[in-house]
C-alpha cells in the first residue's frame, strides 16, 4: 500500500527549482519590449481577439458576452492549447479555476469543484461540441482523455460554464458545461498534416483539411490515429514472485482512430465525429490477472448531427436539429480460477451498444430593447441499450433496452436598467425510467461600470439515472441490478465578482455552495452481499475561486487561479475521497525575442487527495514547458513540450476495483510535433 | 501554498504595470490594420460596388504610411468571399471609383470633415479614429481604451450607404447615432 510518498527530488529541491524557473519567467515579463511586429500574428486574430471580448455561446444558447452571462465562466482558446502544449480536453480544463484530473491507467476523468469520486465517470459533467451533446446514453459518460471525440488541433475554443446547467440542456449538467467550438473552415483554410512523437513509444499522424469554397459550401475535415508502447509499471501491491515481481510489462499500450467532418451550406450544418480508443489496463482491476495483455477495454463513439438554421425577420431565429450517437465497445478481463500454482486462466467479456436519436428545436430572440428570449423542444429516443458479459461457460447478462426523455425548456434575459440584467430560466424534464422534473435557474447580474460584472446565481441541475446503473449486473457473482432509481439532484448557490483592472488584466472572484441529494452509489445489499446503485448518498461543498488573466493583443498572456474546496459527504460530514482542498496555478506563454517563438510554462500545485483506503496523497506540484515556433520555413509549426519537467513522483487515489490504494502517475514526458501546410 | 499563490497574483500585476504600457502604443498602428482587414469580413457591399465577381476588395487609407505597410502584411493572400484584398495610399478623400473602405488615419482638418459628409451616398466603409467620427458621417470610429480598443459603430450611417453590417460586428461594438 503507498500512503504519502516522498517525490523523486525532496521538497528543499523542488521549491529551488521552482524559484529558478519562477524567475526565469519574471525576467521575461520584465524585459524591455522591442518595437516587435505581431503584424503577421495579428491578421490571423478574429474581431473577439482584436477586441479582447469573450462572447461564450453555451450560456444561454445564444452568444453573449461573459461579463453578461448567468455563470462563472472561462473561456481556452486555440493559441492557448498549442502554446501550453494540452494534449487531452482534461489538460485544458485543468488549467483553469476549481478544475482537476484523475487518471487510473484506463480513463481520463475531470472533477469540478472538489467533485471527482474514485470510480465515477465523467456523468455530471455535460460535454457538448458545437451544441451538440457528447455524453453517451448508457454511461451518461463525456470522454475527456484520448478517447474524445475529436482532435485539440480543431478546436477554436472551450467553453467552460461552471455551475447547474439543466434549465437549458437537462440531465448531466450538474457542475458546469463544458462546450467545445470547433474551428471553421476559414479558420483552418489549410491542408496540413501533422506528426508526433513522444515518450513511450507514442506517435501520432494527422491531416486537417479546411475550405471555404465560392459556393457558400464550407467544409472541413480532420483525421488522426495514435499508437503507444505504455511502459512498465511497477506495483507494489503485487510485489511476490507469482506475480512477475509487481512488474506490469507491455500492459499499457493504448491505440485510437479519430475522424471529423463538417459541411455547411447556407444554413444547414451536418456534421459527424468518429473515434475508436483501445487501451490495455496493467493494473489488473477487479482480481484479475496481474501483467496479462488480455486484460483490456475497446469503445468506438460515433456521432452524426445535422442542424438547420433559420432566421425569421431580423429579430427571430429557428434551429432544428437530427442527431445519431453510438456508444459501442467491449472489455476483457483474464480471471484465473485456479486453486494451486497451475493457471486456470478464463477471459470474461463485456459488451456495450448503445443507440440514441436525439431531435430538437429551439427559436429565440430579441423582445424588445429589453429582454430576450430562447425556447425550445429536445427529444431523445435511446433506442438500443445493450449491455451483456460472459465467460466460457455462460452468459450472465443480456440486457436489451429502450428509453424515450423528452424536455421543453426557456430563458428568459430581462434588463429593467442600463447595469442591471435578470436572468430567468426553467426546464421540465421527463424521463421514462423515473418520471418528471423541473430545474430552474436565476441570475441577477450588475454592471455598474463598463468592465465590472458582479452575478448572483442559483440553480438546481439533475442527473438521470442511466441504463448501466439501472440493468447492469454480473449474474450474481457481485453485483445485481438496481431496477429502479431516482435522479441525482444539486442545488449551488454562487457569486461571482468580475473586473477589468485595465492593462488586459481581468480579475475574477467567486464563493459557491453546493448541496447535491440522492447521490447514486454502489452500495452492498446486506442481504445478500451483492452491489447494487442506490440513490443513497448525498455531498455538500463549499468553495472559493480566484484567478487573474492577463491577456494582451498580442504577445505574452498569463493565468494564475487559485481554488479552495471543501466537500463533505452529507451523511457523515466526511471528507470526500480525490477532493484536494487546494488548487493551484500559474500559466504563462510568452515570444522569446521573435512573436513566432513562443514558450509555455505552466506551474500546478494540487493539494492531497483522500483515498479509498483512508490514506492522502501528497501534494503535486507540477511544471510543463512547451516551445513553440510557428511559420519556420513559411510553411512549417515545430513544437517541443516537456510535461512534468522535474519528473516528480505523484499519485492518484485507486477505485474499487483495484487493489492499489493509490496510482502511481507519470513522471517526465517529451512530446515532438510537427506539423506542414500545403 | 496559499501564500506562493499570492505572491504569484502580486507579481503578476506588478509585472504588467511595467511591461503593459510601452508594449501596446508600439502595436496599436498593427492592431487597427488587423481590424481594417477583419471588417471586411463582416460587411456586405452592394452589387454594382465590384467591376466583376472576381474584383478585389479595395481598402484605401488617408494619411498613414506605416499602417499602409503593416495592413499589405496583413492581407496578404488572404480572400474575403472569394475576393482578393488590395490595399493603396490615399492622399485626399477624392475616393477612386471602386473602393471599398476608406481608412482616415489622422484627425480630420475641417475641410477633410467636409469632404466625409458628402460621402454619405457613396457605398465606402468609412473608418477613423478621433472622437466623434461615427456621428459625423463616418461608419466606424477606433475608441483607444486604455491598452484595449474599442468600436463605435453608427448603423444609420451604414443603412444611408446601402451597406449591410453583420449583427455579430454590431454586437461587440458601442452602437452610436448621427447627432439631432
Amino acid at each position: 500500500m503507498k500512503f504519502s510518498i516522498d517525490s523523486h527530488a525532496p521538497a528543499e529541491t523542488l521549491r529551488s527549482r521552482f524559484c529558478v524557473g519562477y524567475l526565469l519567467g519574471i525576467l521575461c515579463f520584465v524585459t524591455p519590449a522591442q518595437a516587435e511586429d505581431f503584424t503577421a500574428e495579428l491578421a490571423d486574430f478574429d474581431l473577439q481577439e482584436l477586441l479582447e471580448v469573450d462572447l461564450v455561446y453555451g450560456a444561454s444558447k445564444f452568444e453573449q458576452k461573459t461579463a453578461e452571462a448567468p455563470a462563472s465562466i472561462s473561456i481556452i482558446r486555440s493559441a492557448e492549447i498549442k502554446q501550453m502544449g494540452y494534449q487531452t480536453l482534461a489538460d485544458a480544463l485543468s488549467s483553469v479555476r476549481g478544475f482537476y484530473s484523475t487518471f487510473d491507467r484506463h480513463y481520463h476523468y475531470s472533477g469540478a469543484r472538489g467533485f471527482g469520486r474514485p470510480g465515477d465517470y465523467n456523468t455530471r459533467l455535460l460535454v457538448l461540441v458545437d451544441g451538440h451533446r457528447v455524453n453517451d446514453n448508457l454511461y451518461s459518460a463525456a470522454p475527456v482523455g484520448n478517447d474524445f471525440v475529436l482532435d485539440l488541433e480543431m478546436v477554436d475554443r472551450i467553453e467552460v460554464i461552471r455551475g447547474p446547467g439543466s434549465s437549458l440542456y437537462g440531465t448531466s449538467a450538474m457542475f458546469g458545461v463544458i462546450n467545445v467550438v470547433t474551428k471553421t473552415a476559414e479558420q483552418v483554410d489549410a491542408v496540413s498534416v501533422a506528426g508526433t512523437v513522444g515518450s513511450f513509444g507514442a506517435r501520432n499522424g494527422a491531416f486537417q483539411f479546411g475550405k471555404a469554397l465560392k459556393s457558400d459550401v464550407d467544409i472541413v475535415l480532420s483525421g488522426s490515429f495514435y499508437r503507444s508502447d505504455g511502459q512498465t509499471l511497477f506495483f507494489e501491491e503485487f510485489n511476490k514472485v507469482e506475480s512477475n515481481d509487481g512488474l506490469a510489462e507491455q500492459n499499457d499500450d493504448e491505440a485510437y482512430e479519430k475522424l471529423f467532418g463538417k459541411l455547411n451550406w447556407n444554413n444547414l450544418d451536418l456534421q459527424f465525429r468518429y473515434s475508436s480508443r483501445e487501451k490495455t489496463v496493467p493494473t489488473a482491476p477487479w482480481g484479475t490477472v496481474f501483467n496479462h495483455p488480455g486484460n483490456g477495454t475497446d469503445e468506438t463513439h460515433i456521432q452524426a448531427d445535422l442542424t438547420h438554421k433559420q432566421e425569421l425577420g431580423t429579430k427571430w431565429h429557428l434551429q432544428t436539429s437530427l442527431g445519431f450517437h453510438q456508444i459501442v465497445g467491449d472489455e476483457a478481463y483474464v480471471y484465473d480460477y485456479s486453486e494451486d500454482s497451475t493457471p486456470d486462466l478464463s477471459v470474461w467479456q463485456e459488451n456495450f451498444d448503445g443507440i440514441v436519436w436525439l431531435g430538437a428545436a429551439q427559436f429565440g430572440g430579441v423582445l424588445s430593447d429589453q429582454s430576450r428570449l430562447t425556447a425550445g423542444l429536445e427529444l431523445g429516443l435511446s433506442s438500443r441499450e445493450n449491455q451483456s458479459n460472459s465467460d466460457e461457460e455462460a452468459t450472465y447478462l443480456d440486457s436489451r433496452g429502450s428509453s424515450t426523455d423528452w424536455g421543453v425548456y426557456g430563458e428568459y434575459e430581462f434588463k429593467p436598467a442600463q447595469e442591471v440584467i435578470l436572468n430567468l430560466g426553467a426546464r421540465y424534464d421527463h424521463h421514462e425510467n423515473f418520471g418528471g422534473t423541473t430545474n430552474p435557474r436565476a441570475a441577477l447580474i450588475y454592471n455598474p461600470r463598463d468592465g465590472r460584472a458582479i452575478k448572483l446565481l442559483y440553480g438546481q441541475a439533475f442527473r438521470a439515472p442511466n441504463a448501466y446503473e439501472l440493468s447492469y449486473h454480473d449474474g450474481g457473482f457481485t453485483s445485481k441490478a438496481s431496477g429502479m432509481l431516482g435522479p441525482e439532484t444539486i442545488q449551488t448557490w454562487e457569486v461571482v465578482w468580475e473586473e477589468y483592472l485595465g492593462r488586459n488584466l481581468f480579475l475574477t472572484v467567486g464563493g459557491f455552495r453546493y448541496e447535491i441529494r440522492d447521490l447514486i452509489s454502489q452500495t452492498t445489499d446486506p442481504e445478500d452481499e451483492l452491489l447494487l446503485f442506490v440513490n443513497v448518498d448525498a455531498a455538500d461543498a463549499d468553495g472559493l475561486e480566484f484567478e487573474l488573466k492577463r491577456q494582451w493583443t498580442a504577445g505574452p498572456t498569463g493565468r494564475v487561479s487559485y481554488g479552495y474546496q471543501e466537500t463533505k459527504d452529507g451523511r457523515t460530514g466526511e471528507a470526500l475521497s480525490n477532493a484536494p482542498k487546494h488548487l493551484a496555478r500559474l500559466g504563462f506563454s510568452l515570444p522569446v525575442r521573435d512573436p513566432s517563438l513562443v514558450a509555455g510554462l505552466e506551474f500546478s500545485y494540487s493539494g492531497g487527495r483522500r483515498t479509498l483506503g483512508g490514506a492522502e496523497t501528497s501534494s503535486a506540484f507540477l511544471t510543463n514547458l512547451t516551445v513553440t515556433k510557428s511559420r519556420l520555413f513559411d510553411r512549417l509549426d515545430v513544437s517541443a513540450s516537456v510535461y512534468n519537467l522535474f519528473d516528480v513522483l505523484y499519485e492518484h487515489p485507486g477505485f474499487e476495483e483495484h487493489s492499489q490504494d493509490t496510482i502511481e502517475q507519470d513522471g517526465r514526458q517529451l512530446r515532438l510535433k510537427t506539423s506542414y501546410s500545403f | 501554498m496559499k501564500i506562493l499563490s499570492l505572491v504569484l497574483f502580486l507579481t503578476l500585476i506588478l509585472v504588467s504595470r511595467s511591461v503593459g504600457q510601452e508594449f501596446d502604443r508600439t502595436i496599436e498602428g498593427q492592431v487597427k490594420a488587423a481590424f481594417l482587414y477583419n471588417f471586411t469580413k463582416f460587411v456586405v457591399w452592394p452589387e454594382n460596388s465590384f467591376e466583376d465577381p472576381t474584383a478585389p476588395v479595395r481598402i484605401g487609407v488617408i494619411g498613414d504610411n506605416d499602417l499602409l505597410q503593416h495592413l499589405e502584411t496583413v492581407v496578404e493572400g488572404k480572400t474575403v468571399r472569394g475576393r482578393p484584398v488590395v490595399v493603396s495610399q490615399l492622399e485626399t478623400l477624392e475616393l477612386p471609383d471602386y473602393c471599398h473602405v476608406a481608412f482616415v488615419a489622422q484627425v480630420p482638418t475641417e475641410s477633410e470633415w467636409e469632404a466625409i459628409a458628402k460621402l454619405t451616398d457613396r457605398s465606402v466603409l468609412v473608418v477613423g479614429h478621433a472622437p466623434g467620427f461615427a456621428s459625423r458621417g463616418g461608419v466606424i470610429n477606433f475608441v483607444p481604451n486604455g491598452t484595449q480598443m474599442h468600436l463605435e459603430i453608427n448603423p444609420t450611417a451604414a443603412e444611408r450607404r446601402r451597406l449591410q453590417i453583420s449583427s455579430r460586428l454590431l454586437s461587440l461594438a458601442t452602437l452610436v447615432s448621427d447627432p439631432d
